[in-house]
């Protein structure tokens, strides 16, 4: 590289330049997500080494309600076409789109929500809450995380659906709406993992396993 | 099945329908993963867990490649979100080998020994505090007694003495039988009913174990293995009512 | 185009005190951090030296049991959470976009956020002292030790909310560098013509990223189980403590990689510099920090040899930990080749790098004898593993972080450290550490437990306790000249001007200390040790750079603008870890505060966001994070 002799090599690239082409707060919520995922990855684990080891019920058989929440999966999952319909409009500058399809996500991430919130107050009123027995514990914990950051979500998707309205979304801020985007389908395919695991694998997991040799009511605990 | 929408080259953005596509795809796969749960069969059965695992996977990856765009951006992007998935993964799924294959845990053990909070010492500058489901209460001599229904008696006292045995006794921490416990600090129980006879002269079988249990350091074995003095006392055992001794002797009585 | 924040000015101001609260600039913040964690590293010693007059006499009184389970919980703490990695922080923030050739950070007003992060939760920890709850249950607080009907009181409440906070601050600091040096090394730097400080900090980003959300999940469990009663770690409830250990363990060793990779990257940058020669092996250096990064994930569970995980996760786990010691051995002979030959010029940054591989050594010999699990049977709990730790963080990490102190003190302030006091510093701080650590391998292999805080004197431990506490007064005069020595060297240090040590890097490229700019035209990199290069090449065509990069007028240069938000943001997570501090007697929530908190926080993201991070806009992307 020819460079003035006794002097600094310099370059002339401009102050969108990057070492990958790639923009800074895309890559950061790549990065940011893989953090998450190690996140969701402990709570899944703890969720996954407690299972069947609750001491008392009620146990998932008793009370997890498949049916409601491959309901609620589905409402879920048509968010994220939601999403990539936002951001579709986004790109080719629809205005009216942006607003109806991030305002359709967020309402449905809403739905899912209040399903959430139908289910835990049913199981509260079952009897199971979050110090009742460990499978209250941990379903508890890794739903209601997953909930909030569903529920952060649908914030960030209002605030964008209020910027819509004011006219300050376009192609020129697809980064903002496609930044939301993977955000919001990354908490979908997270449900996806808990609903398997916590639902359509482990929501038929009755009492204590055979591990445990300790007939409950020898040890005095009401049921 | 297949699972590949059309493909887009130079768009960047697929269509409306690819996208529909796509979505219906994932309500599909989802109907399935339902579908194979109706059944009462299969429900909570270990033969679905892999095509549930799979179906999943394959929505997971869905949704990863095409509505969160892996599958057309910079592959940087691609490797750094695959490290902490890849990641969470092995080291959880590290945690769960290590909680479950190796060695049965001492769960079991701790939660019928588990000291009730109220047991504490008085003094040392900890509150006590009530736990709601005690297991043990405090007796009017001060010591702890476990809170334990009295067994109903006749039917099955081998089976009430093995989960004595095997719980509230706690003699699975250091004593073996072979199946059922594998302690390693004392005399190894596997046939004590059949050599509990020839232990101590003119005692039988039945007083031997009993005596043995309510007052360890009355009489110890000689050249039996791991017989040692003064490790078992009757401190060990005073918290066992006669119901349970009654138990646990015929359960071992049963070891021949 | 007006945004929501423009009710409130955007502060200007280029000086005072609200200058350094409303900072987004690099240079500043590192300055912050250094600060900062500088001053608990003398507090958590301060801690250190009540741990070794309790232990320098059997029998001791001067502090009562609690207040020394206390001492040992804090002074841990702090040393790792609060003075080395902030110190590689501080390193990271000043050092990074100069040797990479950029302006500033990707994300400036995140890296601000960070430290004010860090900040507030190091107070939070440290206000356990003000009202006598303080965390007492060692820094790794094991389950369930830390439940609520043993550690009653708010101590270990304020240890996990404190480590929480904390963990949001290493978290933002670390997205904020990996995508810094992925996305903005100037022109001509490819990955394999990165410095090697600059790859250290990129390894350690990555572990930082990843091993972080796992304490944090195990510090949601554990406050969930003392504030709402639940069973992850309560036996009575079939939970398990063993999981605590495996949780907090997945986070702890990658922590301790985390703390040692950046002083690798600092001695690999000094041993070239003070040998006049490359790094040996560059390519192998790099690669072996890249297999520890990822190895370490691997060899958690030597730290539960004796938990009874069985003989199978045993030998699993010291067959992987015994690897590990492979790349760093490879890294210790390319140091080594780095000298071999080379025109060895020993000043105090060198005399600091040569201690530290001296020391680490020591340290991860020791380290391999654990990892056997029978010989670590022994060993574990003991002095000999206090020895290993100290080894490797006091020989290893501080002595790294004081080399690259005095190393880069000259292009931060424009002035040299002075050589004698240098030199007494060193030999202070070397001599010192052997004195009181090596006894401690004897201590420990002659049976005398950790945390204990008495003895008697049947045990034979007397004289090397005294004498490991005597070499304590040695350390501290060892820190004392050091400090004196800074102090000194700020004031009326000799000029340094912008290349003292004839190095290679693009940060003695430009003037020390460097403008607000950093570079008045972006660097095109030439190859590995670029300066080297240019250098040489022009010493030969005879035009030798005499001085540093011209400085320009730095109204034409647009750098980003100063922010309150970040410190609001800041506050708002303050308000909200502190706020499960307080039970209000309520019936449904009882625990309002938090929810204040995040109001503030919200806010704060919200301000963040809706403000341009410039000035005029540029190109539309408004919203930024």
């Amino acid at each position: 590289m020819a460079y003035a002799s006794g002097q600094l090599p310099t370059s002339d690239v401009d102050h969108t330049y990057t070492s990958t082409g790639l923009n800074h707060r895309k890559l950061l919520m790549w990065v940011f997500l893989s953090s998450d995922c190690m996140f969701f990855g402990a709570l899944i684990a703890t969720y996954m080494v407690y299972r069947g080891q609750s001491l008392i019920g009620p146990y998932p058989i008793d009370i997890i309600d498949v049916p409601i929440t491959t309901i609620s999966t589905f409402v879920l999952l048509c968010s994220s076409f939601a999403m990539v319909q936002a951001l579709a409009a986004t790109n080719r500058n629809d205005q009216k789109g942006i607003q109806i399809w991030l305002l359709a996500t967020a309402f449905m991430g809403l739905i899912f929500i209040g399903f959430q919130a139908y289910e835990f107050n049913l199981f509260l009123g079952e009897g199971l809450r979050i110090d009742t027995n460990l499978f209250g514990t941990t379903f508890f914990t890794l739903t209601g995380f997953h909930g909030a950051h569903v529920t952060l979500g649908i914030v960030w998707l209002l605030i964008l659906f209020v910027m819509g309205r004011k006219g300050r979304l376009g192609p020129a801020s697809a980064l903002d709406v496609e930044l939301a985007g993977l955000y919001w389908h990354f908490v979908d395919i997270v449900w996806i993992v808990i609903f398997t695991l916590l639902y359509l694998i482990g929501g038929f997991d009755a009492g204590p396993t055979a591990g445990l040799l300790i007939e409950p009511s020898l040890l005095a605990f009401p049921t | 099945m297949s699972t590949h929408p059309p493909e887009h080259h130079e768009s960047r953005h697929p269509t409306f329908k690819q996208y529909a596509t796509i979505a219906i795809i994932l309500f599909a796969i989802t109907a399935v993963e339902f579908l194979i749960i109706v059944p009462e069969g299969l429900k909570g059965s270990g033969v679905v867990i892999a095509p549930l695992v799979a179906l999943s996977a394959v929505k997971f990856a869905i949704v990863i490649m095409f509505y969160m765009h892996l599958k057309f951006d910079n592959r940087l992007l691609g490797s750094v979100f695959l490290t902490g998935l890849v990641l969470a993964f092995m080291a959880g799924g590290a945690v769960l080998a290590l909680f479950g294959s190796f060695q049965p845990t001492p769960r079991e053990f701790a939660a019928a020994n588990a000291v009730a909070y109220t047991h504490l010492v008085e003094g040392d500058g900890h509150e006590e505090v009530e736990l709601e489901h005690p297991v043990h209460e405090i007796t009017s001599d001060g010591g702890t007694e476990m809170v334990v229904e009295e067994p109903t008696g006749g039917a099955d006292l081998v089976a009430q003495g093995q989960a004595i045995f095997t719980g509230s006794g706690g003699c699975l921490a250091c004593h073996a039988v072979e199946g059922i416990a594998s302690g390693m600090l004392g005399p190894d129980l596997t046939h004590i009913g059949t050599d509990a006879a020839t232990r101590k002269p003119e005692t039988s079988a039945h007083d031997y174990i009993t005596e043995s249990i309510k007052e360890p350091e009355a009489f110890v074995a000689t050249d039996v293995e791991r017989a040692n003095p003064g490790i078992m006392t009757s401190a060990l055992t005073s918290s066992l009512s006669d119901a349970d001794v009654e138990a646990l002797v015929d359960f071992l009585l049963a070891q021949k | 185009m007006a945004t929501a924040t423009d009710v409130i000015a955007r502060p200007a101001s280029a000086s005072g005190l609200w200058s350094w609260i409303t900072t987004v600039d690099h240079k500043r913040i590192g300055i912050l951090y250094g600060v900062t964690a500088f001053m608990f590293f003398l507090l958590a010693g301060v801690e250190a030296g009540v741990i070794r007059m309790q232990l320098a006499v059997p029998d001791n009184t001067l502090v009562s049991p609690d207040v020394f389970n206390q001492m040992f919980t804090m002074h841990a703490t702090a040393m790792i959470f609060m003075a080395i990695m902030p110190m590689g922080a501080a390193f990271f923030n000043y050092i990074i976009p100069l040797a990479i050739g950029a302006r500033d950070v990707a994300f400036p007003r995140l890296n601000a956020f960070s430290y004010w992060t860090f900040l507030f939760g190091a107070l939070l920890i440290h206000t356990s002292f003000v009202v006598q709850q303080v965390p007492d249950a060692g820094w790794f607080s094991y389950a369930n030790l830390t439940e609520k009907p043993f550690s009653t009181g708010l101590g270990i409440d304020f240890w996990a909310l404190g480590l929480q906070v904390l963990g949001v601050a290493s978290l933002a600091a670390a997205f904020n560098f990996v995508v810094t040096i992925i996305n903005m090394r100037a022109p001509g730097m490819s990955l394999m013509r990165m410095p090697l400080f600059v790859w250290m900090t990129l390894i350690t980003s990555i572990l930082l990223v990843l091993a972080f959300p796992v304490i944090t999940v195990g510090l949601i469990e554990l406050t969930f189980d003392r504030l709402f009663g639940t069973n992850f770690f309560n036996t009575a409830g079939g939970g398990d403590p063993i999981l605590w250990q495996h949780l907090f363990w997945v986070f702890g060793h990658p922590e301790v990689y985390i703390l040692i990779l950046p002083a690798m990257g600092i001695v690999s940058e000094v041993l070239p510099t003070f040998s006049k020669k490359p790094l040996f092996g560059y390519p192998v250096v790099v690669f072996s920090g890249i297999v520890i990064g990822i190895m370490g994930w691997m060899v958690w569970s030597h730290h539960m040899f004796t938990v009874g995980l069985g003989p199978v996760a045993n030998s699993v786990f010291t067959i992987t930990t015994m690897l590990i010691a492979v790349p760093t051995g490879v890294k210790i002979f390319n140091w080594i080749g780095t000298m071999w030959g080379g025109s060895i010029d020993f000043k105090t940054p060198m005399l600091f790098a040569l201690g530290f591989i001296a020391l680490f050594i020591v340290g991860g010999l020791s380290g391999v004898s654990h990892a056997v699990s029978p010989s670590d049977a022994q060993q574990q709990d003991t002095y000999y593993i206090v020895a290993h730790i100290h080894y490797v963080l006091f020989g290893g990490s501080i002595m790294g972080i004081f080399s690259g102190i005095y190393y880069w003190f000259p292009k931060m302030t424009g002035r040299l450290m002075n050589e004698g006091l240098g030199k007494l510093n060193f030999w202070l701080m070397f001599v010192g550490m052997n004195i009181t650590f090596f006894p401690m391998h004897f201590l420990g292999l002659n049976g005398m437990p950790r945390r204990i805080y008495t003895y008697t004197s049947d045990y034979g431990w007397d004289w090397l306790n005294l004498l490991a506490s005597a070499g304590y007064f040695v350390l501290f005069a060892g820190v004392a000249v050091f400090l004196i020595n800074f102090i000194k060297s700020v004031k009326n240090g000799q000029v340094s001007g912008h290349d003292p040590w004839d190095a290679p890097g693009l940060e003695w490229t430009i003037a020390s200390p460097p403008p607000v700019y950093n570079f008045a035209k972006v660097p095109q990199v030439v190859g590995l040790d670029h300066y080297w290069l240019v250098k040489r090449r022009a010493e030969a065509e005879g035009n030798p750079i005499t001085g540093p990069e011209a400085y320009v007028d730095p109204e034409t240069i647009h750098m980003p603008n100063t922010s309150y938000w970040p410190i609001v943001t800041a506050f708002g997570a303050l308000v909200l870890a502190a706020g499960f501090l307080v039970e209000f007697p309520w019936p449904y929530i009882k625990f309002p505060i938090p929810f204040i908190g995040g109001i503030i926080a919200f806010i704060g993201v919200l301000g963040w966001s809706l403000e341009p991070a410039a000035p005029e806009a540029h190109h539309g992307s408004e919203a930024h994070h």
